[in-house]
């Protein structure tokens, strides 16, 4: 066991610390997270400014635009990120969902022509895989692929899919096979966003933002070689872009949330009254504790996984744990507001701050597969237990 | 970071769950627990001979092995010996030889069983005439199963330590009835009792409580462990309405969450391993980790062994089945050193105290 930083990480992480503080105070003001929900064209530019620095795709090969550094410098990247306060890269779905699925089922061509863009954020990505009929159950997908010529022409219904408002791209699964199985009768499409009959439709979220989306695909064409793996092998990719969605993602959410608690202990200091201290107390440690274990646990998995590995379907503790941390440590910062806590916005404390994350955080055990998904995946493919399906 | 064990920890890890699944299956643990004392000497003689009591054992070595005898639920003065005693004596004491030849010795610090925890450690005693000890002590853990205690007192601001040879003495354990049968804790009352002045380490409070602290998690993650699988066994056979019950969400997903619980404090005790074996530095976010990892780990052990025993259904409840044995002592090692709350508060403390 060894847990502090090699050389290597010693130098990369005083590097990047010593940038970020430069940059964050050069490119944001008071409150950069706010800053970068409330402009996009704002969190653009930082992303391009991250990624001409070097600090994107740290861990990818050499030869699709990466630095070939070790995972634990990818590790360090959100540790440094969350400690400076700054916003990650605004293609988080792209980093770190569609890169690792086309550096694994993709041809050289493909990743010439999708690696750079996504790198540098000038492409923004967004996945296409929930359904109206197709949520929790992935494999039920309806939307339908009829091939034509060297074309697929494309009709259905996405929904839940995030920044496709924003989206060059998106990752489509689709349905190509009649009379077989699901697990065979799916295909992994690379649709351009541009492409007529795609309509997106924005979706308000109860917070009353609108970060998800809903995609109409009317008679819309796609050329066979924007496949991605072989006709009806569909389902083998998503597990590929599933698992990276709980290994990778464990990370920033861990960084996260070290962020988010940061902030909660100078809102609970400054104004902590409705509460009793010790419940202060108590949640803080709480939430204090999770992001050590969740820290400790990434790097575990890592290690136990194997420099390459991902961590399989052990990754979806940490999403079951942070996503009930980070809704526990919300409503207590919120709740510290007693009365006050009704109102928002501007009326409210940190302009309403609080009031959002509150709201917000209740998607966090639905979003990137719910936490009773989660729950069977552990069951069935960790513990062992029989399939209940 | 790298959380890899060595070949040689993984080596040792298998060796000890071979040996103790051999001669301590959970039939074994129950008689030993019911009788009234709780010992099996020859066990003590087969650890020594396994090298479980050499002091080249380093701490993340001897995680390894408590957390494979907290899996076995093994009943002996071995955990304290190595876990409290041996890291408080200096290296001359000839007490500190004597454990590498295999003695065990307990520690017996508090007073008042309205201030039992290690901080709360009163003045040490003096000695009369000859070498000559009357005190009483209470809550010494595996009192009647250890060669001899160690009473541990504070003498002009440092720990000071005294021994009791309770193998030539047992009139002074005053037994007490336990709910864990596994780890006892006795009353210890000297009267003119021979005693020893020991010599000490500089080993102060703080870094012998942040070293108990992730021994005992250590052992818990082990009973945490084994406490699951007795309900993941049970939900993958059993069978009603003509379903296994593991295929039901209210069930798996009830194993699921003690499964996460146990993983998470996995990590924190591993780590927490670490910062002992490499020594505290005074960074007080580094006792927080080791507060936090006693709490975790002890607290998801309780979950467990509830979790499995609800799942157990009636079975769960009776004293035939073995399951209580381990609910006991996740119990014991929840309430060693501080409850949840305690360490939570000290924690959130140090925490808003820390980022000012």
């Amino acid at each position: 066991m060894r847990f502090s930083d090699t050389v290597e990480e010693q130098r990369f992480r005083a590097e990047l610390r010593a940038w970020l503080a430069d940059a964050v105070r050069r490119h944001w003001g008071d409150d950069p997270i706010t800053e970068a929900r409330q402009d996009v064209q704002r969190l653009r530019d930082w992303s391009r400014l991250l990624h001409q620095a070097g600090w994107i795709g740290i861990t990818w090969p050499h030869e699709y635009g990466g630095r070939g550094l070790p995972q634990s410098c990818q590790n360090i990247f959100y540790e440094e990120l969350g400690r400076a306060g700054a916003p990650n890269h605004i293609n988080t779905i792209g980093l770190n969902f569609v890169a690792p699925t086309i550096i694994e089922w993709g041809d050289q061509d493909q990743a010439r022509r999708f690696l750079p863009p996504l790198l540098s954020g000038d492409e923004i990505w967004c996945q296409g895989f929930s359904e109206p009929g197709a949520g929790s159950d992935l494999a039920n997908v309806r939307t339908r692929a009829v091939l034509d010529g060297e074309e697929w022409v494309v009709n259905g219904q996405k929904i839940w899919s995030s920044f496709a408002h924003l989206a060059d791209m998106c990752i489509l699964v689709v349905r190509t096979e009649e009379d077989v199985p699901s697990h065979r009768a799916l295909t992994f499409l690379l649709l351009d966003m541009r492409t007529p009959g795609v309509t997106v439709r924005p979706l308000t979220q109860l917070t009353g933002a609108a970060e998800f989306n809903e995609v109409f695909l009317d008679d819309v064409r796609i050329p066979v070689s924007r496949g991605l793996g072989e006709r009806g092998e569909g389902w083998r990719v998503i597990m590929t872009t599933l698992e990276h969605e709980r290994g990778t993602l464990a990370m920033e959410l861990a960084a996260d949330f070290s962020r988010q608690l940061d902030r909660a202990v100078t809102h609970l200091r400054d104004n902590a009254t409705a509460v009793p201290d010790h419940h202060v107390r108590r949640g803080v440690a709480d939430a204090w504790v999770l992001v050590q274990e969740l820290r400790y646990t990434n790097y575990r998995f890592r290690t136990e996984a194997g420099e390459t590995g991902s961590p399989g379907p052990k990754g979806s503790v940490a999403k079951i744990a942070w996503s009930e941390g980070h809704q526990r440590l919300t409503a207590l910062a919120l709740e510290s507001q007693g009365l006050a806590s009704v109102l928002n916005g501007a009326s409210a404390a940190e302009s309403g701050y609080w009031q959002l994350e509150r709201l917000r955080s209740r998607g966090n055990s639905i979003e990137g597969g719910t936490t009773e998904i989660q729950k069977n995946i552990i069951a069935e493919r960790v513990l062992g237990l029989p399939r209940g399906r | 970071m790298d959380f890899s064990f060595s070949d040689e920890q993984h080596l040792l890890r298998k060796l000890a769950r071979e040996y103790l699944t051999d001669r301590l299956p959970p039939e074994r643990i129950g008689e030993l627990a019911d009788r009234a004392a709780g010992r099996d000497s020859t066990v003590d003689r087969e650890l020594f001979e396994m090298g479980w009591f050499g002091d080249e054992l380093g701490f993340v070595d001897l995680l390894v092995l408590f957390e494979e005898a907290g899996r076995a639920l093994l009943p002996s003065a071995w955990f304290p010996t190595v876990a409290v005693v041996r890291p408080l004596l200096a290296a001359s004491d000839e007490l500190a030889e004597q454990i590498r030849n295999g003695r065990t010795c307990t520690l017996a610090w508090a007073a008042d069983r309205a201030r039992s925890a290690l901080d709360r450690t009163p003045a040490l005693p003096g000695l009369v005439g000859p070498g000559l000890l009357t005190t009483s002590r209470v809550l010494v853990p595996d009192l009647e199963q250890a060669d001899s205690v160690l009473v541990l007192g504070l003498d002009a601001g440092r720990l000071g330590g005294l021994e009791v040879d309770t193998g030539a003495h047992p009139e002074v354990i005053s037994r007490c009835p336990n709910v864990d049968g596994t780890r006892r804790f006795h009353d210890l009352h000297t009267d003119r009792t021979p005693a020893r002045r020991v010599q000490l380490s500089a080993t102060g409070i703080e870094s012998l409580r942040a070293r108990l602290w992730v021994a005992l998690a250590a052992e818990a993650l082990g009973v945490a462990g084994r406490a699951l699988d007795f309900g993941i066994e049970h939900a993958r056979t059993r069978t009603q309405f003509g379903r296994i019950i593991g295929t039901y969400q209210g069930v798996s997903h009830r194993l699921v969450d003690a499964y996460v619980r146990i993983e998470l404090a996995r990590s924190l005790v591993y780590r927490a391993a670490g910062i002992i074996e490499e020594g505290l530095t005074g960074d007080p976010l580094e006792i927080a980790v080791c507060s936090a990892a006693k709490t975790r780990a002890a607290g998801a052990a309780v979950f467990a062994a509830e979790n499995s025993i609800q799942v157990l259904g009636g079975m769960g409840m009776t004293w035939e089945h073995p399951i209580h044995r381990w609910l006991k002592r996740a119990m014991t090692l929840n309430a060693w050193d501080g409850n949840p709350d305690t360490h939570l508060d000290r924690i959130g403390e140090s925490i808003m105290a820390f980022s000012t």
